[in-house]
């Protein structure tokens, strides 16, 4: 591998490069018909841009509170889903998409974590690998029109052990840059904002830090081998990220003719410490979301309320009591332990309610934040209890700029297994956030009807 | 032989797929070679289907002797299960057949391993198995097994193999930063950007990523460390507070800690306390070891060597030796050096000479010390005592002499008390020392008995400082001393008449020694006091002390009390006024006052002393720190230690507007309003524009202002050193020349392009060196293609990652700089050093943590503290203590390693010791300590610590499976397979079983066929800890009243009961054991999973037994082979199956645009 150069050349593909890309992305070919677009079409664009939001929650649902009838205003919705009551019209429930993978993966969880690749979880306890997420696809190829490419937000720390010999690191990732190598997931909703808001200027200093340190990977090349080179190349990249992020702040003018309609954000910077209250947390980093959206910082954005196997105690939800994982989700069919599970399950509803509620509440223009975005809710496991994966449950809310009809259900359970890839559903989406492949994951067509 | 059969073809094939490996392996997923890289390899799809090779850059050997019989019965009995679709447990017989040769089972050794084990203990094939190979057959393929290892033993073994580049884990950068700086600094690098892998531990460089938003936080750590750097005129240091803040405090701190380390003081200021002055003690006693150091019999003897010996500097005892040895020193120097003077010669018996002269030394130092509190008549002050808080100053004030005085002497009443009443007859002492001068003589004039009215009596509830303010009333009558004096006394007091030829009134009489006499006068309700006006007789010259008390000696409390008498322009007094100078610089009773005076200490001229005077406060509060140590720096400091003095007043003058401050009281004192208020502003002009007097104190400051500054300057290309010195250790190895040169044009560039001070630059050049991957990253330089060893520098970092999980100390860095750590000796010297430093604690908390499960506990929230209410976070402190001071302790006492199960001992405060409920005797509030005996109250080991106990339980109940699977993952390193996804689920709570116990819901297992094999083999472990809750407390009964089971079965076996069973049950499988703590540790201490080439490594270790100590174990890896050589990049061919290419996006068309 090379590590690029300190200069601003441009360079999506030495980033992928860098980084051990095992998928050759054809649209790194085509970096200057992305600049001559830019100029042209884009400049031209008036109207708000698309985002992409993705919401996870872990160990999946109550196969039997997870259901929804009929369409438009007239939608029923089954107990698991009721949080969603007031936005049925702006909503997609859509049954039966899986990952073959994952229904054939011997790890009842870790292998089941690959919601937004598809490919394998490697079960090799030496190589860690799943796929690159279909989020950081998307970010890959219109992460630079903002000031951040994409926003990985979580609840839970990584864990810091094995689950059956495999790293808990795929329970603790949702997004991968590469299929080696996690996105990095933020907890902090300071350091959040920070990311956000800081705008790198009187950034002067970092970047002659920054510059300084670059300047070493020339020099360590031919000492290392080859393989700390490759490593190491992530490091580099990563400074070479900021400095183009700094650069990029210090150019005033925007590339599109769309002005977003906030230009300050309107919450305070959160305390520094992480909140102690999960569902305080939670709401914060949802706002986050939004405020990124709203300020058009970023235009993908996924955020995991919880690690795979959580722990998270589930105390704050009222008449909740015990762990998600082992208590409530394995609840060994005990009625009252039943009921709790499905808190948790309102719960996690609720906080897609709740998000799809804000954006719903920001206009832009004639339309609101929620019209020009896609959202998404989804588990890795159907059945929690039985870790479950022929079928998945997955939400989506926003008219995505049109190109969505919402208000309705998608059934694809009985369309045959190749119809029902949730890796079509990638596809179909990021077509619509601008990114076309002919294939991802083990998919090479799109969702029918989406 | 075989091996000439497989020809030429074969072996090149190897070769060939080794190489295309090692391609795939450094360009994952690029289809194409980077350009400029010529393509020497074409890619061949059959490279994805290889098993993994093993670690060799030579071509490997050819099949092994018996493969093909091997294979063949292999083949008959074990591929219909494990065939090459799904294979049963994970493991395909089929496709290890594919590859025979030593390498490619070496590749796959763990299966080839158990596969042997599985055939031998006739476990395979299972007992429904349709056929059985016989015994012929079963020796055979394990001889074939067993052979091919030897074969690749023989050629492989240490071999270091392939481990990825380490990046620090957060804990490790913490411990790395508390090293390099010596203070805990919080940084924003936290455990959200760690991870495990391998053997589960996050130094493990395969799982540590990094992005941009890690960067960040890096540069954010960085530079926050930077802000902690104390960069003024002393060397480059850190301090807990940032900024100006910091190098004040450090300043202020480093003059402190001086001070406690080499002076002494008796009170000065509120609250000030004596100290050290045992030093002047040992400087005498040193002094007069000198003189008779022929005597002594050591002639040659340096003063300084004697100081060493006492503990004393060396100038400190070259000044008392000059003192006392100086001729013609004055009062009161004199009394001192006289009496030491008189110090007797050693004798036959030198240490009872030496004993009996301590002795007189210290009497010595008690009247040097308290002579000023009896010069000065002023209580316990100068004696070392804290009642008196006002600070002792020597001069013209406070001397305060004078030719006369007029006493007032209160006879029947305690000064401040107007109410008390002191019987007749009232003693009255005059004493007269004198001083100076040959003869002095006292008169005192017209004294008299005079009787006044008394003050009005307090008022009910009057406080005491109201009372003592009231004074007495009008005379109402007088009387002469001689008129009230009985005859003989007066006669004695020789009224009219001075032995100095002096005339005197016939009430005056005239003394030049102390006396003393009664009054009894009858006052009545009257208040009756002694008034006399002393004087100095004839004898101009002469200076005494004189005081009216009511005992001999005094001192009291009466203010007043004592005259210096004395004619202030004789000569006489100038002699006695330059003999106190003498005394306080060459004997000072007290060495300096604090660096930041309190508001009681005097401050300097020409301000306001008074206390509370607001330009005294202004002074306080303003101006905040003076200097005066001048004794202290001359005398007691020297060489390294005052430049650190010097350096450290520099920099607290420095750190803020002091200058400034100090010419703001100038300019108020002398109502300067005009002129500019800044010291830089002070142009010669504008001084001379100032007061006359003003002039020379602002010329003053400016001088110091400019030494200040000077002093700063001058210290910066030595900090410049420093910053480099410190990227050496950061870096872990001497910088390269252009590192230098660059680092240091690094901060030029600061400087001149980034228009940075001096301090800005410095702060960024400690950050750009904290960025670099040779800090950040454990980078081993490895420019050559085959197995190098590693230099000494790589040794010592290996090292102290491996121990201390940070850098290496200065120690490791001297060794490694003398070249030492190539020598096994030497490396096994260090590792015994390092494992019995107290930071070998981190390796408690590091490896026995994350081996263990019980790291980052402290915030292990999976208890439900509704049910558990005493489950606080204290305990829960208490419990992470307790796991890591346990193998702390283990380590740095080397006690054997199968404590790690079977300890006898515990580590509880009192609140852990609550909880647990033990009855034993525990002082410890805070930190956990060692209760020895642990077992007969069922404590000790790994298996009944807290930590452990309550992560291997769910929220509200223990779990017998979760505590099973630990002792089977974690202790016998023989893991089961995960449970099938389908597996039925136990309730949350030990309350609703639906009336089943928990271990009849668990013995569903064993009717369930695709539980069982598993379940059989865990449950069995589990249930022995039932005597356990679910946070860690004995307990007889479950939730519902029912008792706890604490029997474990396994089949065809005795069962195992209670912990105590279990435990013995551990020591029977002893090598077991010892192989899981040998993987852990080999795969901690290198970065990587153990390799087939670690089998001898670890066979060691094994047999090595649990009467090792984890220091010898430590010492078998730090010397083996695969910790001192590291293999370069391209004989290193892939670990892992090759990535087949674009596995995800297939598409070729795809672009992007707008939606």
């Amino acid at each position: 591998m090379t590590i690029p150069p300190s200069s601003s050349a441009p360079s999506r593909r030495h980033f992928l490069r860098g980084v051990g890309v095992a998928l050759a992305l054809p649209w790194m070919e085509s970096l200057p018909a992305i600049a001559q677009a830019r100029g042209g079409k884009l400049a031209a664009q008036s109207g708000p841009p698309l985002r992409l939001g993705i919401v996870y929650f872990s160990n999946g649902v109550e196969p039997a509170h997870w259901w929804a009838k009929g369409s438009g205003a007239s939608m029923e919705l089954g107990p698991g889903l009721l949080p969603m009551q007031p936005h049925r019209e702006d909503m997609v429930f859509i049954r039966g998409l899986y990952s073959q993978s994952a229904l054939a993966s011997t790890s009842p969880h870790l292998g089941r974590m690959n919601l937004l690749s598809g490919t394998p979880v490697s079960l090799d306890p030496d190589v860690i690998r799943v796929g690159t997420s279909m989020d950081q696809v998307i970010a890959g190829a219109i992460g630079d029109r903002t000031a951040v490419p994409s926003l990985v937000l979580g609840i839970e720390p990584n864990e810091l052990r094995l689950e059956d010999g495999l790293s808990m690191v795929y329970g603790s990732s949702l997004s991968w840059v590469s299929p080696t190598r996690p996105a990095t997931k933020e907890i902090y909703p300071a350091r959040t904002f920070d990311r956000l808001i800081g705008d790198g200027t009187g950034r002067v200093i970092d970047r002659s830090i920054l510059d300084a340190v670059h300047a070493e990977a020339r020099a360590l090349r031919p000492r290392v081998s080859r393989d700390d080179h490759h490593k190491l190349g992530e490091y580099f990249e990563g400074i070479r990220d900021i400095e183009k992020r700094i650069a990029r702040a210090s150019q005033q003018e925007r590339l599109e003719g769309w002005q977003p309609t906030l230009a300050q954000p309107d919450m305070p910077r959160p305390k520094h410490e992480l909140p102690q209250d999960v569902p305080a947390h939670m709401k914060l980093m949802l706002d986050l979301m939004v405020l990124a959206f709203q300020m058009d910082k970023t235009r993908v954005a996924t955020v995991m309320l919880n690690n795979d196997l959580s722990q998270m105690n589930f105390r704050f939800v009222e008449g909740v009591q015990g762990a998600l994982h082992l208590d409530l989700t394995h609840n060994g069919r005990v009625p009252t332990k039943e009921a709790m599970y499905l808190k948790t399950n309102q719960f996690h509803i609720a906080q897609f309610a709740y998000l799809t509620e804000r954006m719903k509440s920001i206009s832009e223009g004639e339309t609101t934040l929620l019209d020009n975005s896609i959202l998404m809710c989804a588990s890795s496991l159907f059945d929690g209890d039985l870790h479950s994966a022929e079928q998945l449950p997955i939400l989506l809310a926003g008219k995505g700029a049109g190109s969505l009809k919402t208000g309705r259900i998608l059934d694809y359970m009985d369309k045959g297994d190749a119809n029902r890839k949730v890796c079509s559903l990638h596809l179909s989406l990021m077509d619509r956030m601008g990114v076309k492949l002919d294939g991802f994951g083990d998919a090479a067509s799109r969702l029918d009807d989406l | 032989m075989e091996a000439k059969t497989l020809g030429l073809g074969a072996l090149l094939l190897v070769a060939l797929v080794t190489a295309i490996s090692a391609q795939s392996r450094t360009q994952p997923g690029t289809p194409h070679p980077p350009p400029g890289v010529a393509p020497d390899i074409t890619t061949s799809a059959s490279a994805a289907q290889r098993p993994r090779p093993a670690v060799s850059h030579r071509a490997p050997l050819p099949a092994v002797p018996g493969a093909s019989a091997a294979s063949a019965i292999l083949s008959e009995f074990c591929v219909d299960c494990h065939g090459k679709g799904k294979p049963k447990g994970g493991i395909s017989v089929a496709r290890l057949l594919d590859g025979l040769t030593p390498e490619a089972i070496a590749g796959e050794w763990e299966h080839w391993l158990a596969i042997a084990d599985r055939l031998e203990t006739r476990q395979m094939p299972p007992e429904d198995a349709d056929a059985f190979p016989d015994d012929g057959q079963r020796r055979e393929a394990v001889a074939f097994i067993r052979a091919a290892f030897d074969q690749y033993d023989a050629r492989h073994a240490g071999e270091p193999g392939r481990v990825t580049v380490r990046r620090l884990t957060s804990a490790e950068y913490a411990y790395a930063i508390a090293d390099l700086t010596g203070i805990e600094i919080k940084v924003g690098v936290d455990a959200s950007s760690d991870a495990v892998g391998g053997e589960g531990f996050a130094n493990f460089g395969d799982v540590q990523f990094v992005q941009d938003a890690g960067v960040e936080r890096y540069l954010e750590a960085a530079k926050q460390v930077a802000d902690h750097a104390v960069i003024g005129a002393g060397p480059l240091g850190f301090y807990p507070a940032p900024g100006k803040t910091g190098l004040e405090l450090s300043a202020l701190d480093r003059i402190e800690q001086l001070y406690a380390a080499r002076g002494f003081r008796v009170v000065s200021g509120e609250g000030g306390r004596p100290f050290g002055l045992d030093r002047y003690e040992k400087a005498l006693a040193v002094a007069w070891q000198y003189r008779h150091r022929v005597a002594l019999g050591e002639p040659t003897v340096s003063l300084r060597t004697l100081a060493a010996r006492e503990g004393i500097t060396g100038r400190f005892a070259e000044h008392v030796w000059s003192a006392v040895m100086r001729a013609g020193t004055g009062y009161p120097t004199r009394l001192t050096v006289d009496r030491w003077q008189a110090l007797p010669a050693p004798g036959g018996d030198r240490a009872a000479a030496l004993a009996r002269v301590r002795v007189e030394c210290a009497a010595i130092v008690k009247s040097l010390v308290t002579w000023p509190s009896w010069f000065f008549a002023r209580g316990d002050l100068a004696a070392g005592g804290q009642g008196d808080e006002d600070p002792l100053v020597f001069d013209d004030t406070t001397l305060s002499a004078t030719t006369s005085k007029a006493w007032v002497h209160a006879l029947n009443r305690r000064p401040g008390r107007p109410g008390s009443r002191l019987p007749t007859p009232w003693t009255v002492h005059l004493s007269v020392d004198p001083l100076h001068g040959q003869g002095a003589t006292v008169i005192w004039r017209n004294a008299r008995v005079v009787l006044r009215t008394a003050p009005p009596p307090p008022a009910a509830n009057e406080p005491a400082a109201v009372t003592r303010m009231r004074v007495p009333g009008p005379i109402v009558e007088t009387r002469s001393l001689r008129s009230v004096l009985p005859a003989d006394v007066a006669a004695r007091l020789g009224f009219g008449t001075s032995p100095d030829g002096s005339t005197l009134g016939p009430d005056d009489f005239a003394t030049s020694e102390g006396t003393s006499f009664a009054i009894d006068v009858a006052a009545g309700e009257h208040v009756a006091e002694l008034h006399v006006d002393a004087e100095l007789g004839r004898n101009r010259e002469a200076v005494a002390r004189v005081m009216v008390g009511d005992t001999a000696t005094g001192p009291a409390r009466t203010p007043g009390q004592r005259a210096l008498l004395g004619d202030p322009a004789s000569a006489g007094y100038r002699a006695f006024r330059a003999g106190v100078a003498e005394y306080v610089s060459l004997l000072p009773p007290n060495s300096h006052g604090a660096a930041n005076p309190a508001d009681k200490d005097p401050v300097p001229a020409p301000f306001d002393n008074t206390y509370n005077s607001p330009e005294h406060d202004a002074f306080v509060t303003s101006v905040k720190y003076q200097r005066t140590d001048d004794f202290f720096t001359r005398n007691v400091v020297d060489g390294e230690e005052r430049v650190r003095l010097n350096a450290a007043w520099n920099d607290l003058f420095g750190s803020w507007p002091y200058h400034d401050a100090y010419l703001g009281m100038l300019l108020d004192h002398f109502g300067v309003t005009s002129a500019s208020r800044t010291i830089t502003a002070m142009t010669p002009a504008r001084i001379a524009a100032l007061p006359p007097a003003a002039q020379p104190l602002v010329q003053q400051l400016r001088a110091h202002h400019a030494g200040v500054m000077q002093a700063l300057r001058r210290a910066e290309p030595g900090q410049l050193t420093d910053a480099l010195a410190f990227a050496s250790r950061a870096w872990r190895r001497p910088l390269t020349p252009v590192e230098r040169q660059s680092l240091r044009a690094f901060y030029q560039a600061a400087r001149s392009t980034r228009q940075l001070d001096h301090d800005g630059a410095m702060r960024t050049l400690l950050a750009r060196i904290l960025m670099s991957p040779a800090f950040l990253y454990r980078l081993e330089m490895s420019p050559r293609s085959t197995e190098t060893r590693l230099d000494d520098w790589q040794i010592a970092s290996r090292l102290s990652f491996f121990l201390w999980s940070s850098i290496p100390d200065e120690p490791l860095r001297r060794a490694a700089a003398a070249g030492q750590l190539q020598e096994s000796a030497a490396i096994a010297s260090q590792v015994r050093r390092m494992t019995a430093d107290p930071k070998a604690r981190r390796l408690s908390t590091e490896f026995f943590g994350q081996w263990l499960g019980f790291y980052h506990f402290d915030q292990y929230r999976g208890v439900d503290t509704g049910r558990f209410p005493e489950f606080t976070d204290e305990v829960k402190r208490a419990m992470l203590d307790e796991a890591v001071s346990t193998f702390e302790y283990l380590v740095r006492e080397r006690r054997p390693v199968k404590e790690i199960l079977h300890a006898d001992y515990v580590f509880v405060n009192q609140a852990l010791a609550r909880f647990y409920g033990l009855d034993v005797p525990v002082s410890a509030s805070g930190a956990v300590q060692r209760v020895d005996g642990a077992q007969a109250f069922d404590r000790g080991g790994a298996l009944r610590l807290g930590a452990v106990l309550t992560t291997t339980s769910a929220p509200l109940r223990t779990s017998p499976v979760k505590r099973g699977d630990w002792i089977l993952r974690r202790i016998l390193g023989s893991p089961t397979p995960p449970p099938p996804a389908d597996a039925g689920t136990l309730p949350a709570d030990d309350k609703s079983f639906e009336g089943q116990t928990l271990r009849q819901r668990l013995a569903q297992h064993k009717d369930r066929p695709q539980c069982a094999s598993c379940h059989l083999r865990i449950d069995p472990l589990g249930f022995p800890l039932e005597g356990f809750d679910a946070v860690g407390r004995s307990r007889t009964a479950y939730a519902d009243g029912n008792p706890v089971d604490v029997t474990g079965e396994f089949k065809g076996r005795p069962p195992i009961v209670g912990v105590n069973g279990l435990l013995d049950y551990l020591e029977d499988k002893d090598a077991a054991v010892m192989t899981t703590l040998s993987r852990k540790m080999i795969g901690y201490a290198l970065g990587r999973n153990p390799q087939a080439s670690d089998r001898r490594l670890m066979a060691d270790m094994v047999r090595a037994g649990g009467d090792a100590s984890f220091t010898d174990l430590a010492i078998a890896i730090a010397t083996s082979r695969q910790f001192r050589y590291r293999t370069g990049a391209a004989d290193v061919p892939a670990a892992t199956p090759a990535p087949v290419p674009a596995p995800v996006a297939t598409g070729t068309s795809a672009r992007a645009a707008t939606p």
